[in-house]
């Protein structure tokens, strides 16, 4: 039971890695594409990027589901680190993006992930550590008022929950028939 | 002709993180602001200018532009300082939208500052100078060559997207945000798999130790610098422990 564990929890190949890398990147851009679509609407121009952190948490599910780990915290970092040009909040994004992948991986290793209730359970940590990070990072570095930060955080991890676990499921359900998986 | 004096990655790292979290320590703003001074000289002196550190201009003034109007709506420390109808402006307001600036200037300047003038090289060689493996730490080229490659996917794909009717409106970009979502994860998991199959057929990962063709090396005065700078750092760390306990 704990071998089958392990093996669902870690993969080590040259494909891994490769797909961390390129994921990584691909988290990144469309990550810059959904950010620019909330600040379109009322709740980007206040701060709550609803789509971006449905991005976020679809792609930090699916990176796992994919590639387990390290390759989700590889391109955790990869989006944290290379989002440097394009977010005062980097530092928080990339510990929310770490935060976020050893949880949905942790939930991902012990369910089969073929029923929405994985995915919910999964996404429920996910989002709502991850978006405590991102509250910590506005408290902090955007020096928002603290019960502000926390009705944002939490407005968008309980919508993001719900939108990610659908888009996860969705995809990944789509992209086992397709072989790729 | 500008003369660049490029120190070793590893001590715009960690000057890197002094900057960071002096930040967020809870600093006065004055300090902040003087500390901010200190990258943007630090930046001339070492590179001539500070064209490098434009590129985040843009992100400063809309985070700033968010602070300003979140402390203005829900800030209501200190005394009102001016009433527009029913809304009130705080003391309060304007001088935790002055610190939020300086803080994320602060953190922006010094971060780009670091990134921009680290190549995938140099990010590669201090990785595997940390102990990084080489498999790990090759992670940093690969970024850097797959960056634009990835890019110009992305864009044919909304292209593509944007050919089958997606417009310029709010729905229409919501919608081909996520009509690109699928075909884009395909494109990018057939080349990943492509990649790696021709990576491990040109040998990488076949042995455990790899030369280093561009190995790191410091100089006395590099090291010194060092030194100082890591001391620097723990002060900072400890002083924040303390705090925090």
């Amino acid at each position: 039971m704990e071998k089958e564990v392990k093996s669902k929890l870690f993969r080590t190949d040259t494909k891994s890695l490769v797909g961390s890398v390129i994921f990584g990147i691909v988290f990144l851009l469309v990550s810059q594409a959904s950010g620019a679509v909330d600040n379109l609407f009322f709740w980007g121009k206040l701060g709550m990027l609803l789509l971006n952190g449905m991005v976020w948490a679809f792609f930090t599910g699916i990176i796992v589901l994919l590639y387990k780990q390290p390759a989700g915290i590889l391109a955790g970092l990869i989006e944290g680190i290379l989002s440097v040009f394009y977010s005062p909040l980097w530092l928080s994004l990339t510990l929310a993006n770490l935060v976020g992948s050893i949880v949905f991986s942790l939930v991902a290793s012990r369910c089969s992930m073929e029923k929405l209730s994985h995915h919910l359970t999964a996404q429920f940590f996910c989002n709502f550590l991850g978006n405590a990070c991102v509250c910590l990072g506005l408290v902090l570095v955007l020096k928002i008022p603290l019960q502000t930060a926390v009705v944002e955080s939490l407005i968008t991890a309980g919508v993001d929950w719900i939108g990610a676990s659908f888009l996860t499921k969705l995809v990944y359900g789509k992209l086992i028939k397709t072989g790729l998986a | 002709m500008q003369t660049e004096t490029k120190f070793d990655p590893r001590i715009r790292l960690t000057f890197c993180l002094c900057m960071i979290l002096l930040a967020v320590s809870g600093l006065a703003v004055s300090i902040k602001a003087a500390l901010l001074i200190l990258v943007l000289l630090s930046e001339i002196l070492s590179f001539g200018s500070l064209k490098k550190l434009r590129v985040v201009l843009l992100i400063i003034t809309a985070a700033a532009s968010q602070i300003l109007l979140l402390q203005l709506l829900f800030n209501r420390t200190g005394e009102v300082l001016l009433t527009f109808s029913v809304i009130k402006i705080y003391r309060g307001a304007l001088y935790d939208a002055l610190e939020g600036i300086v803080q994320i200037s602060l953190i922006a300047f010094s971060s780009v500052q670091f990134l921009s003038h680290t190549d995938d090289r140099e990010g590669e060689a201090m990785l595997r100078a940390f102990g990084v493996p080489p498999k790990y730490a090759a992670c940093v080229p690969l970024a850097a060559v797959f960056l634009p490659i990835i890019k110009s996917e992305f864009t044919a794909v909304q292209n593509a997207q944007r050919v089958r009717g997606g417009g310029a409106g709010m729905s229409q970009r919501l919608k081909l945000l996520f009509s690109g979502l699928l075909p884009f994860i395909i494109r990018s998991l057939r080349r990943s798999g492509d990649i790696a199959l021709s990576m491990e057929l040109s040998g990488f990962g076949r042995e455990r130790e790899r030369t280093e063709l561009y190995p790191l090396k410091m100089n006395t005065g590099e090291k010194i610098i060092l030194a100082v700078l890591c001391a620097i750092l723990s002060g900072i760390l400890l002083g924040i422990l303390i705090k925090i306990i």
